[in-house]
């Protein structure tokens, strides 16, 4: 049973109304919150037509979030699954609209682009644009640079704008035509706006590609999903019914329509709890999020504050650091601006007798390297040094967090090299599975099940499925080597023969023979189901298959598909059904997109092994030494004369900081500030320093506090050697100097 | 039955005067049909058999009787008639036809009527259908054509056992509020259909159920001289289950009281479940006031406590009423588990039936695994599952097309290899499936390499090549001997049939089961499942056969080609009912609705996929609907979502009353997380169980305070 302290008890006590909880690292906000989902599912208050509904970041929280409600709704001896809902903002808004397309003036069968089709479409624009636009090149190019040479960097660069302009625009709920019409009374009146001419054009032609394929992206969803449920009171109504109470997590990365919807959809009288770390918003360069939203939530009058501020997690000298780092910054950040990016409440470590104490300091358990290192004898030290921690350490767990994806990949090399177990956690190195395509490999060995090759092919992608790509590809050789070894499969296949079933604990031991064995018991249990229609055969191997809900999904959705086309063409064998996959999988539409290549990660499971994350995908974890790479101005920078930013191209005139030119103007567009469209030049790119310097800031908070017992910090001078020692990490390595 | 003890309300129903009219009620399990049975065997000792008349809804209702016939070997006089409605319409319609066919206004009076099964009945739509659809009617609803037929028929034939006028269906049918009004074109075009179907079995002197009723009822019944018959024939009537009825039945009944010597109906309170093929649980009601005792039935048969305890506590939850006041404690009958993934539940499932097993707490015969809607891949997996443990397990589900069961497929493939001047072609994977079911334990790979090898599409004629001509000996290995014997047996089997003159396809069938497919070594041994497949398969070819002779002079071996035809544009079968005992030591995997028609108690019932939206709303069939066409309907009134939203609720209720008034022990739930499709389950009955859960975990609360 859940044992709450101080301040969780306040939270779970919540039956009603509006809250905020200012949560600090590692005070179990998502256990916390999980069990009071679980509490107010078990009240008779909740009607059997009633859902608390509970709203995340990410598609990996909505399913610890549903495994945790779900366990302890088994403590209560209740079936979990019903009475809670747990959606991502985008998956919430998909179910608002798919319930009454209509009002959204889609069809039932409206289809959903995802990220990957949005950019392809988004790349054809941009390179018809920039085609028929060569002045705007020219006169956006710096004095030294020839704009022919510089194809690919602007072609990225521009595509990179148009996504962030249409995501914004989407999020004020500006269509095109308001843009346009906007414009056009700014033109009469002889002003002109480059910038946003070139957004709007990108805008327009991206819903225009949309409309021809009958489809919505992401960020049309919400805004759908908003302007629905504003026009429609009766089925706003019946989902305020539905769901009389919200709790939402990562608050602190809420956008400004999320809030709106959210808001909406909880009404005046409604109960809304929203949780989150407003010092950890780090998510605001990538998305559309505003962690003032939050900030300005906690302090509303209808609202009752709380805060989660005690945390286990960390020994007392990290607990300490972090807390130091949050009081330096407001007290002593060299730029005033920037005094309000850390804010209270600090860390508290767990009282006396919480079932989880603070792990307890060891000497020298905090590390700041102070030497500027060349990048790559960081790499070699932070290397050597890991590889020394886990051989003494065989059960700890070890993270090295790196700014930049590239940097991850670099340590990588250096520990595959050195031969220390490592695991990277990098953008989605996990394979991307495609049902569609290993169905595809499961038939087409029935089709053709006499050829070795098609046995090996099934092989293969069964083994893929359950390892992930990466681990079966060394074998996939002496895989095939071994099924053409086979004088008679068929023996194999029939009932009677013996095949080993190993067990095996890790990858590691996985070898080609049990590849084989293990995918032989899967093929042979299935094949008294191709005598059954397409569509049951197909649902007979992915749910044996697949676990992933998406995949199951995916399958079943080609299961509907294959038998109808089986309808349509009742003579249709195996093979036109597989060939009719193989074209599915080759031309990949992604169903839904809502469960992306994220899965719930547990460092607990990887004892003994390095893994390498970004410090943004670590947000939410925690290990026993972590190291924080890269510590530099130019990666921390903190508005500083000499700092450099990455947004800020060296190709750009006067390096602007496009974007940011950009944004700044369509905000103001917005809210019809005719004055702020009108700002002087490079303006935009100076607050975006602000802007950027602090979710940096915030960003190294976040590193340190993913430590439980060990913290080590290095930095290093950068490609150019010019970089120094980030602004905060002087000052936490003085505070550990003096201490 | 000398076994059996009767209560004493049995005793008394038993023993009540005679002649005498008796309605009892009462919940299933409380004895009412042995009752019955006590009081047939009772008039089989002061009347001759066949002055009893049972009656009953489905023929397989009528199966208790049939054993207690079969089984009381003291009597040795005529045997009682057991009959459905529509069983006896046609009886008295063929006997009295010269009397009535001319006011029926059929076309050639004077010639034999032909009845039509709902097969040959859904040939004949497609005749007249077919045409249509490529004139575009149909448009605006996406469903196969089969079921277009089968919607129509259905209307037609709710519109005789309901007695509404047969031009009043679209007009019906468009008071549903929730449908898309684009669809409004294919019910007037539902109803048209309907009307030329109608004038084409008048022309033709065709009687599809709907003719066939209607005639009788308006036409045959009302002549003076067919109801002298009736009521000298069967003086003595028992009617079961005659909530499951139409309201036709209902009211001929109320004709034939009066004049009866002895009647005894029974009703089961809480059934109902045909209720969307028309039956009328309300007009059966009213049938009690017309006897001359009412006797009801309460004590159940069997104790079954805390069965009962839950039947109350789950009722008033889906109900949305509050708990029961003292109710006993029904935690021993419930047990409920809930599994992330289907293959956990699967494998649950069957671990669980092995202790129950191993334990002696029931036998194979005694635990049925319900679901929704049973698919192919639920149903094989299931079975491989429990074969793997060594259990027998059987199926029944409500029919569906022919084209997807794969013993009907096998020997449809044999039945072409057989008949290379029907110029049927026989693909590479027709025969390899069929070899595959043929021969047991024959794997995919062999039976790709005989097809491959011994076979050959584009050599008709030459059919399957022996085995023993193979050139290859390394390939003769590879498929072994054993197979290779076995192949040949079956091949000679076709060979030797090829030599003399064809059969009618029935004929074959049969002879290639019996002879070949159901013997001992054969892939269909101690199939129940497949048998009741190819008897069923058989059955209609033969009336297919029968039908297409009489009506179109069609040439008995022609017949079964056109037949297979048929099939594989997709017939949907009737209804069947093989005359076999319920199998004892098989666990029954069902649909919840076929379970509860076969009418029996078990011990331990297993429930899947209870978040199913399955348990709870009914098909989607955009063409007819149960509710506006039955007989309570007010005419002129909407059909609005509330009204769908509180039947489906109805329907559920009935159907978990259902099933929990035929279990005698143990319930055992089963909820996935994530479905076969990926997607959540939170429906209905799932949401039911939680509230029965909230109340104990509030009760245990409230206590603990």
């Amino acid at each position: 049973m859940f044992k709450p302290r101080p301040g969780q008890d306040e939270v779970i006590a919540y039956r009603g109304g509006k809250m905020g909880i200012a949560a600090v690292p590692g005070s179990g906000k998502t256990h916390t919150l999980s069990y009071l989902a679980a509490r107010l599912v078990a009240s008779e208050d909740l009607a059997e037509d009633q859902e608390v509904l509970i709203v995340t970041l990410v598609n990996s929280a909505v399913d610890n979030f549903s495994s945790r409600i779900a366990s302890f709704l088994r403590e209560f001896d209740l079936l979990p699954g019903i009475g809670y809902r747990v959606r991502t903002l985008h998956g919430l808004a998909f179910d608002i609209i798919r319930e009454e397309p209509g009002m959204a003036g889609l069809d039932n069968r409206f289809a959903i682009i995802d990220e990957r089709a949005a950019s392809d479409i988004l790349n054809v624009i941009v390179d018809n644009w920039k085609r028929t636009h060569p002045d705007f090149i020219q006169a956006y190019t710096a004095e030294n640079q020839d704009p022919e040479r510089l194809g690919k960097r602007w072609n990225e660069s521009l595509a990179s704008l148009a996504g962030n302009f249409i995501k914004q625009a989407k999020d004020y709920e500006l269509t095109p035509e308001m843009i346009r019409a906007q414009l056009d009374k700014e033109k009469k009146a002889g002003d002109d706006f480059p910038l946003l001419e070139m957004g709007y054009s990108f805008y327009a032609a991206y819903q225009q590609a949309l409309g021809f394929r009958g489809a919505v992206d992401f960020e049309d969803l919400i805004r759908l999903a908003y302007r629905v449920l504003r026009n429609n009171s009766e089925y706003l109504q019946k989902l305020r019914h539905r769901w009389p109470t919200i709790l939402e997590d990562e608050a602190q990365d809420s956008s400004l329509i999320q809030e709106k919807l959210l808001g909406l959809l909880c009404g005046d009288d409604g109960n809304w709890v929203r949780v989150g770390d407003p010092n950890q918003a780090i998510f605001e360069t990538f998305t559309t999020a505003e962690p003032r939203l939050l900030r300005e939530y906690l302090q509303r009058e209808d609202v009752v504050p709380s805060d989660l501020q005690y945390s286990g997690r960390s020994a007392p000298a990290i607990i300490d650091l972090a807390n130091y780092l949050n009081r330096w910054s407001q007290e002593q950040h060299p730029v005033l601006e920037l005094r309000d990016t850390l804010s209270k409440p600090y860390i508290h470590p767990t009282p006396p007798g919480d079932p989880q104490p603070n792990p307890p300091d060891t000497p020298d358990n905090i590390i700041i390297y102070n030497e500027n290192l060349q990048p790559d004898k960081e790499i070699t030290l932070v290397a050597n040094s890991a590889r020394k921690w886990l051989a003494e350490n065989p059960q700890g767990t070890l993270a090295i967090l790196v700014p930049r994806n590239a940097r991850g990949a670099e340590i990588v090399e250096q520990l595959t090299a050195m031969k220390v177990p490592c695991l990277e956690l990098l953008r989605s190195s996990k394979a991307t599975r495609d049902a569609a395509q290993v169905l595809a490999a499961v038939l087409g060995f029935y089709a053709t099940p006499s050829s070795k090759r098609k046995l090996a092919d099934a092989v293969l992608a069964i083994g893929s499925l359950r390892y992930g790509e990466k681990v079966i590809k060394p074998h996939s050789r002496a895989l095939r080597a071994l099924v053409n070894q086979q004088e008679a499969p068929e023996t194999l296949f029939a009932p009677s023969a013996e095949i080993p079933l190993e067990e095996i604990s890790g990858p590691d031991q996985l070898t080609p023979e049990v590849l084989f064995h293990q995918a032989l018991h899967e093929l042979r249990r299935w094949q008294g189901a191709v005598l059954l229609p397409i569509d049951q055969l197909v649902m007979t191997i992915s749910m044996h298959l697949f676990t992933e809900p998406s995949d199951l999904a995916l399958a079943y959705k080609l299961a509907i598909l294959l038998g109808g086309n089986a309808g349509l063409e009742p003579n249709a064998q195996l093979p036109d059904f597989c060939q009719q996959l193989d074209e599915i999988a080759q031309n990949r539409f992604r169903l839904y997109g809502f469960s992306s290549e994220e899965t719930g990660f547990d460092p607990d499971n990887y004892q003994g092994q390095a893994v390498i994350s970004t410090m943004h995908k670590a947000k939410g974890l925690e290990w026993d030494r972590v190291y924080l790479l890269s510590v530099n101005n130019y990666d921390f920078p903190s508005a500083q004369p000499q700092d450099n930013y990455m947004s800020e191209k060296w190709f750009v005139r006067d390096r602007l900081n496009l974007e940011a030119e950009m944004i700044a103007q369509l905000k103001a567009l917005a809210v019809h500030d005719r004055l702020g469209m009108r700002q002087p030049e490079g303006r935009a790119t100076l607050d975006a320093r602000l802007d950027y310097a602090s979710e940096r800031l915030r960003l190294l908070y976040v590193g340190i506090t993913r430590a439980r017992r060990e913290l080590v910090i290095t930095r290093n001078t950068g490609q150019r050697g010019d970089c120094t020692e980030a602004v905060p990490l002087a000052a936490l390595r003085t505070y550990l100097e003096q201490q | 039955m000398a076994e059996y003890i009767y209560t004493e309300q049995q005793t008394s129903v038993i023993e009540a005067p005679l002649p005498g009219s008796i309605f009892i009620s009462g919940p299933a399990g409380s004895g009412k049909t042995s009752a019955a049975i006590g009081r047939l065997e009772r008039l089989l000792a002061q009347v001759p058999g066949h002055q009893i008349l049972v009656l009953v809804p489905q023929r397989s209702l009528g199966l208790p009787y049939e054993k207690f016939l079969r089984e009381n070997h003291a009597y040795r006089g005529s045997l009682p008639s057991i009959i459905t409605l529509g069983g006896l319409a046609r009886r008295l319609t063929g006997l009295f036809w010269p009397l009535a066919g001319k006011a029926a206004g059929f076309h050639a009076p004077h010639l034999p009527p032909y009845f039509l099964s709902l097969e040959t009945a859904q040939y004949v739509m497609s005749r007249v259908v077919d045409p249509k659809l490529e004139q575009g009617y149909f448009n605006s609803v996406t469903i196969d054509k089969n079921r277009i037929y089968s919607q129509i028929i259905d209307n037609l034939n709710k519109a005789a056992v309901v007695r509404f006028p047969l031009t009043g269906i679209a007009q019906r049918l468009k008071s549903d509020q929730n449908l898309d009004p684009s669809m409004l074109p294919a019910l007037d075009q539902t109803q048209q259909c309907a009307l030329e179907f109608r004038q084409y079995c008048l022309e033709h002197n065709l009687l599809d159920y709907s003719l066939q009723m209607q005639t009788f009822l308006d036409h045959v019944w009302p002549l003076p001289l067919c109801q002298d018959y009736f009521h000298t024939y069967f003086p003595n009537l028992i009617y079961d289950n005659l909530e499951e009825d139409v309201p036709a039945a209902h009211d001929l009944l109320r004709a034939w009281l009066p004049r009866s010597q002895s009647a005894l109906l029974v009703m089961d309170e809480s059934g109902g479940y045909r209720t969307f093929l028309g039956a009328d649980p309300i007009s059966a009601q009213s049938l009690s006031a017309l006897c001359q005792q009412q006797v009801q039935f309460n004590q159940q048969e069997e104790p079954a406590q805390p069965v009962q305890a839950l039947n109350r506590a789950l009722g008033a939850c889906i109900r949305h009423e509050p708990a029961p006041p003292d109710n006993p404690d029904f935690s021993p009958a419930l047990t409920l588990t809930d599994y992330r993934f289907y293959p956990e539940m699967l494998s649950g499932v069957v671990a669980r039936i092995r202790e129950l097993l191993d334990t002696g707490t029931a036998s194979a015969g005694d635990i049925v695994v319900l679901a929704p809607y049973l698919s192919d891949a639920l149903k094989f997996s299931l079975a491989q599952l429990l074969q793997e443990q060594g259990i027998a397990s059987r199926s029944a589900r409500p029919s569906r097309m022919y084209l997807e069961e794969p013993a009907v497929k096998a020997v449809l493939t044999f039945a072409k290899l057989a008949h290379p001047a029907w110029e049927m072609s026989v693909s590479h994977f027709e025969l390899r499936d069929a070899l595959m079911l043929a021969l047991p334990d024959l794997d995919i790979i062999r039976a790709d390499l005989i097809a491959q090898t011994l076979y050959s599409p584009h050599a008709r004629a030459d059919g399957l090549k022996s085995f023993d001509a193979l050139t290859n000996p390394r390939m003769q290995e590879r498929i072994s001997f054993a197979f290779g014997k076995k192949l040949e047996e079956l091949r000679a089997w076709l060979v030797n049939y090829a030599q003399a003159d064809p059969l009618p396809l029935d004929i074959f069938i049969s002879r290639l089961f019996g002879e070949r497919l159901s013997q001992k070594g054969f892939g269909l041994f101690a199939d129940f499942d497949a048998a009741e497949r190819i008897a069923q398969l058989i059955a209609s070819i033969q009336s297919f056969r029968q039908f297409l002779s009489a009506a179109y002079d069609m040439d008995q071996v022609s017949a079964g080609l056109e037949f297979i035809r048929t099939v594989e544009a997709g017939l949907l079968p009737a209804a069947f009912m093989t005359r076999r005992e319920i199998p004892e030591d098989a666990v029954l995997i069902a649909p919840a609705h076929s379970f509860l028609m076969e009418n029996r108690p078990v011990t331990v019932q297993f429930w899947l996929d209870v978040g199913s939206l399955g348990w709870w709303e009914r098909l989607n069939q955009p063409l007819t609907n149960p509710y506006i066409l039955r007989r309570e309907w007010q005419p002129g009134t909407a059909w609005t979502y509330s009204q769908d939203f509180e039947a489906n609720q109805e329907h559920m209720q009935r159907v978990v009353a259902g099933l929990l008034n035929r279990c005698r022990q143990q319930i055992i739930v089963c909820s996935v997380q994530v479905n076969e499709r990926g997607s959540e389950q939170r429906g209905p009955l799932l949401q039911a169980f939680q509230t029965l859960r909230k109340r104990s975990f509030s009760a245990r609360e409230d206590a603990r305070v």
